[in-house]
């Protein structure tokens, strides 16, 4: 690509020469200038926490500093604004990635293992992991991102999973166990109890063997999005705020919402406990 | 066996973010209600955002009636409204904006405070950063420029007594260097322990005399120029021209091929008018070259 005239299409302005003060004066030009903060103003938003005024400027100083190098190989089928957007896309990646990386990983990692030192080498290892496939072939898994969601929730969200893979790695059963890893085992978390667990716990010994029958039964004849909100609570420890984000209403109304689908699994299991007589049978259910 | 198509990362994400239509909402929340994975991977990523959104909030002004400071500007704004207290305003906005940066140019305490911890800081990176690893390359040209480096930064610290640990850092740091310079057996290399105040700056000046007869010395002197330049930097002033023309020609001549490309580079910029914050980063880039080599 090097070596050849670059066309520039939009508001028709006339071929330039591929050399670097043809291309400057492209970059000072004001329309151009203002088509790339255009660009920038629009996207910003979504990669929070960059500010527009910094990233424009160390913008144009990349290019510049690159001798406009990102712009001379513009390929000649590709259309200069598809090209300009996917630059500032990536630019944007980039920079959002480092800006969070610290914040979104080993931070995040601290909290959740419970570590207070940042140079732990149980810990460092997870973080080189994760870091290392984000960051592989410049930031591939990344540039994959289509924007349709703030970045940082989709960085957490490649985190999450790079984290699930790693522990999914350390604890295959096979014949080679790193030195690490009964010092990992502490960070394993026992299986949060299930909902079931939760309502029985609270009753007696014979209530419970009882209910233990009927329980799962009730909770499957739950609505999804009953029984996504009691798994969310029980299993998954979400608050209920969160609860709330999930399903899109107020904090108020999600509070309401799981106290009526706890009722209504009291309320059934009361029923199957006063119909399914002394020996636990479920003819509730034929009803 | 069916296979169950996941949700994508940036479903999820706009679930989490709360960016979608209800049709589609009702549509992922029901595939989680039957997705172990995608419920999992929804829920830890949930809990981390919202947990950074709580330690990130800032503190707002009380709701009921206007905040006192919106009071207190008030307050400062009617006076100043009326001339015969405008003077009197405006003499006491040059002297709370005045005499601290009268401190802080003139006081060579504070000035001295910004080198240390700059020091510091980038003792503290190596170190947390596990780059003493670094040391483990066998290349003199490397290891003569760090030295130059790490006299700099000693020969600063010599004289402040609370920094003990910070010095013992760097001597560790120096000693790396020293070994690949001067072999194993070298009795430049001292342990930071045996050193006391007064015995740094003989220390210090038996190290520049053996690297002044190496073969790269060139290289350690460059070092140490590189350091005070970045430090003078931080401290406001500004002195280095003279001495970056003349190890532009001195690479150029004898050590060709055995610079970083990029050094040179950033070397011939710093020649141009650029402005100082520029040239404190391009120096501090170079500077990158040397202390993050493996």
């Amino acid at each position: 690509m090097r070596g050849k005239q670059m066309s520039i299409t939009i508001d028709g302005v006339a071929h330039l020469k591929n050399d670097i003060s043809g291309i400057r004066m492209v970059f000072t030009d004001f329309k151009r200038l203002t088509y790339v903060r255009k660009i920038l103003a629009r996207k910003i938003a979504i990669y929070d926490p960059l500010n527009f005024k910094a990233v424009y400027k160390s913008f144009l100083r990349w290019l510049k500093e690159g001798e406009y190098k990102a712009i001379r190989i513009l390929p000649e089928e590709q259309k200069e604004e598809d090209y300009l957007n996917q630059l500032v896309k990536d630019f944007l990646i980039r920079n959002a990635y480092f800006v969070l990386e610290k914040k979104c990983i080993l931070y995040r990692l601290m909290k959740e293992l419970n570590i207070s030192n940042s140079n732990d080498v149980r810990l460092l290892e997870i973080v080189d992991f994760i870091s290392e496939r984000i960051e592989r072939d410049e930031l591939c898994r990344l540039s994959k991102f289509e924007e349709k969601c703030k970045f940082k929730t989709y960085l957490s969200l490649v985190v999450t999973r790079l984290l699930m893979d790693y522990w999914r790695e350390k604890y295959k059963i096979i014949k080679n166990i790193t030195k690490y890893e009964p010092e990992f085992s502490e960070f394993i978390e026992k299986a949060q109890p299930g909902p079931l667990e939760h309502f029985l716990e609270k009753q007696d010994e014979t209530i419970r063997k009882r209910a233990g029958i009927f329980l799962p039964q009730i909770l499957e004849s739950l609505d999804f999005k009953e029984k996504l909100v009691i798994r969310l609570k029980y299993e998954q420890d979400i608050n209920v705020s969160e609860i709330a984000r999930t399903l899109g209403v107020s904090r108020y109304k999600a509070d309401l919402y799981i106290r009526e689908i706890e009722m209504k699994i009291s309320k059934k299991m009361v029923t199957c406990l006063k119909d399914g007589g002394i020996d636990g049978t479920n003819n509730a259910f034929k009803r | 066996m069916a296979q169950i198509t996941h949700l994508k990362d940036e479903e999820i994400g706009r679930l989490i973010d709360g960016n979608l239509e209800k049709s589609e909402r009702e549509e992922f929340l029901k595939h989680m209600s039957q997705c172990e994975s995608c419920l999992s991977i929804y829920s830890q990523t949930l809990k981390f955002l919202e947990d950074d959104k709580k330690n990130s909030v800032e503190v707002k002004p009380p709701v009921f009636g206007e905040s006192p400071l919106l009071n207190f500007w008030k307050a400062v704004q009617g006076i100043v409204s009326q001339k015969k207290y405008r003077f009197a305003g405006v003499a006491l906005l040059i002297l709370i904006i005045g005499i601290p940066l009268f401190i802080k140019l003139f006081s060579p305490a504070s000035s001295e405070n910004d080198r240390v911890l700059y020091i510091e800081r980038v003792s503290d990176e190596l170190f947390n950063r596990g780059i003493c690893t670094f040391t483990g390359a066998d290349n003199p040209y490397y290891s003569s420029v760090r030295a130059g480096i790490f006299v700099e930064d000693i020969s600063v610290l010599i004289n402040i007594s609370d920094k003990k640990d910070l010095r013992k850092m760097l001597v560790d740091l120096l000693n790396k260097e020293l070994i690949i310079l001067g072999g194993e057996q070298s009795t430049l290399v001292r342990s930071a322990d045996d050193l006391e105040t007064h015995s740094y700056k003989p220390y210090l000046r038996n190290i520049k005399y053996f690297l002044e007869k190496c073969p790269e010395k060139d290289l350690f002197r460059f070092g140490g120029i590189l350091e005070r330049s970045i430090l003078d930097i931080v401290n406001g002033s500004r002195n280095f021209k003279d001495d970056i023309t003349r190890y532009i020609s001195i690479f150029d001549q004898n050590y060709k091929g055995k610079v970083p490309q990029g050094v040179l580079k950033d070397l011939k910029k710093l020649n141009s008018n650029v402005p100082v914050t520029r040239v404190k980063e391009i120096l501090i880039g170079i500077k990158q070259v040397y202390i993050a080599y493996y």
